[in-house]
């Protein structure tokens, strides 16, 4: 999503590791970050940096899951039974956002389940 | 109450960002070359308060792009200001549950998180809280404590509120309406106290944070006379100065309110109004309600209603603004009160001239014609 004063979290960066590397790690939110959703798109806020974020549905729908609580194995296994698409791709493109959000700061990733 | 004075195109618009407002699917009827038109529907929408609201419910396929740009932006903007409002709230909210300091949330941000399927939708630019008269200084502390600034000077007997300001490098400027009383006039001011409000009141979490709003039928009741109130008292948006009560924000949240009440929830506000003088003024804004967006009411409620027209909040905001000022004059108990008020109505205290025009003239008198052509001309140039 692009808008005036706000950052893309959607583009795709390649994670620097592997997916399995990560695949079942929990992603945790930092407590910096703000979040709100309105019409399928969220908004986020970091307090740490005063600056503020936008993501896309489908971003959207990955941050929820992530603030939910499930790991990146199990939001992969739900989108893929919601959506038609090349699971490679849908890894790549999370890898791509995780990484993003990482370098924002908004999330770490932290254990192994 | 009569309403606003709009021209045909302003009342079509009008009429569509209703339905949108009530969910209907809607194409742009003019074509995507009729500038005037899409201007048109961008300023109504952003004076009415709607654009996040329809925002969500609009078909992107359907409209001119500027439009969907325009809205989607806009509800970008109002989920920007909720999170950073939210924020500065929530230490607000949790000082005052602190420090024991009893309160309440009311309008906007009340309705937004009781009534709303998104706080977001609910477009407003501060929150307003009301407290008891003997916890003011309490409040008035803690907010100073947690970095808000006082921006309006409180003269008691003619304002009732004060604003208060966060100016945050995280979160942009915030403000907080601290009211302890519900309304600045002198007749309306005392028809709710904080108390009996809240023993009626709903509980509401916001962020982990328990608040108390107004009851639906509170609710109803304080938004029909905020609605009223603003046929003789001008609110700004975008800096330009509009005149009425029909505000589509207003009334929507009294579609919303009404759409949950149930037959006991009538027969109470119905006794309620009448017992606060504010029968015909709740009958006039709950049918302009009914008008715009088919809410379904009970219509005896209506009758009930309609029937009191000499309630003395009524006989007030049914009066133009001379004779409102003189009806607050003879509210005033003594003598000596009701002198006090006409000096500050007219002739405010040095301190506040001084500080409202802080690059003015050095002579009062300038000061105070100066003040005097601004209310006229605010009066004069209301849409």
């Amino acid at each position: 999503m692009q808008s005036a004063g706000m950052e893309s979290c959607m583009t795709s960066l390649v994670y620097k590791g592997s997916f399995e590397q990560v695949l079942n790690r929990k992603i945790q939110i930092s407590a910096d970050a703000l979040s709100q959703e309105i019409g399928g798109e969220t908004v986020i806020l970091d307090l740490a940096s005063s600056t503020y974020f936008g993501i896309d549905e489908i971003g959207t729908l990955i941050w929820q899951m992530m603030k939910a609580g499930k790991s990146l194995q199990a939001i992969h296994a739900d989108i893929l039974s919601q959506y038609d698409v090349d699971p490679a791709i849908l890894e790549k493109d999370m890898l791509g956002f995780v990484e993003q959000l990482k370098s924002a700061g908004l999330v770490s990733v932290v254990q192994n389940q | 109450m009569t309403g606003e004075k709009l021209t045909e195109s302003q009342q079509q618009i009008d009429a569509m960002l209703c339905r949108l407002l009530k969910g209907e699917s809607l194409s742009w009827p003019y074509g995507d070359s009729n500038q005037a038109q899409i201007e048109l529907f961008l300023e109504r929408s952003s004076v009415h308060g709607v654009q996040a609201s329809i925002w969500t419910s609009l078909q992107p396929g359907s409209w001119p792009q500027v439009i969907v740009e325009q809205l989607h932006k806009a509800s970008l903007e109002a989920a920007s200001w909720e999170l950073a409002h939210r924020h500065a709230l929530v230490q607000v909210l949790s000082g005052f549950a602190a420090e024991n300091i009893g309160y309440m949330l009311f309008k906007g941000t009340a309705l937004a998180y009781s009534f709303y399927a998104n706080p977001v939708l609910r477009f407003r630019c501060d929150t307003d809280m009301l407290v008891s008269g003997y916890s003011k200084t309490k409040a008035e502390k803690l907010l100073k404590g947690l970095g808000f600034e006082c921006s309006s000077p409180a003269e008691e007997l003619v304002y009732y509120q004060q604003s208060w300001r966060l100016n945050s490098s995280h979160c942009g400027t915030h403000a907080i309406d601290l009211h302890w009383k519900l309304n600045n006039s002198e007749v309306l001011a005392n028809l709710f106290s904080y108390e009996e409000l809240r023993a009626r009141g709903d509980e509401v979490t916001i962020c982990g944070v328990k608040t108390f709003v107004p009851c639906k039928v509170d609710a109803v009741l304080i938004a029909c006379l905020h609605s009223a109130g603003h046929e003789g008292i001008p609110y700004l948006v975008n800096g330009n100065s509009y005149l009425g009560g029909s505000r589509l924000v207003w009334l929507y949240d009294l579609h919303l309110l009404i759409s949950h009440f149930s037959l006991q929830d009538w027969h109470d506000l119905t006794e309620r109004a009448v017992q606060k003088g504010l029968g015909n003024t709740c009958a006039v804004i709950l049918d302009r309600v009914r008008e715009k967006f088919s809410t379904v009411m009970f219509l005896d409620g209506l009758e009930i209603l309609a029937s009191d027209k000499d309630g003395k909040a009524t006989v007030y905001l049914d009066s133009g603004p001379i004779m409102r000022m003189w009806l607050d004059i003879t509210a005033c108990g003594s003598w000596k009160a009701k002198l006090a008020f006409v000096q500050q109505l007219f002739f405010p205290s040095e301190a506040y001239m001084r500080q409202k025009y802080a690059s003015g003239s050095q002579w009062l008198f300038v000061l105070y014609i100066r003040r005097s052509i601004e209310g006229i001309y605010r009066r004069l140039h209301a849409n």
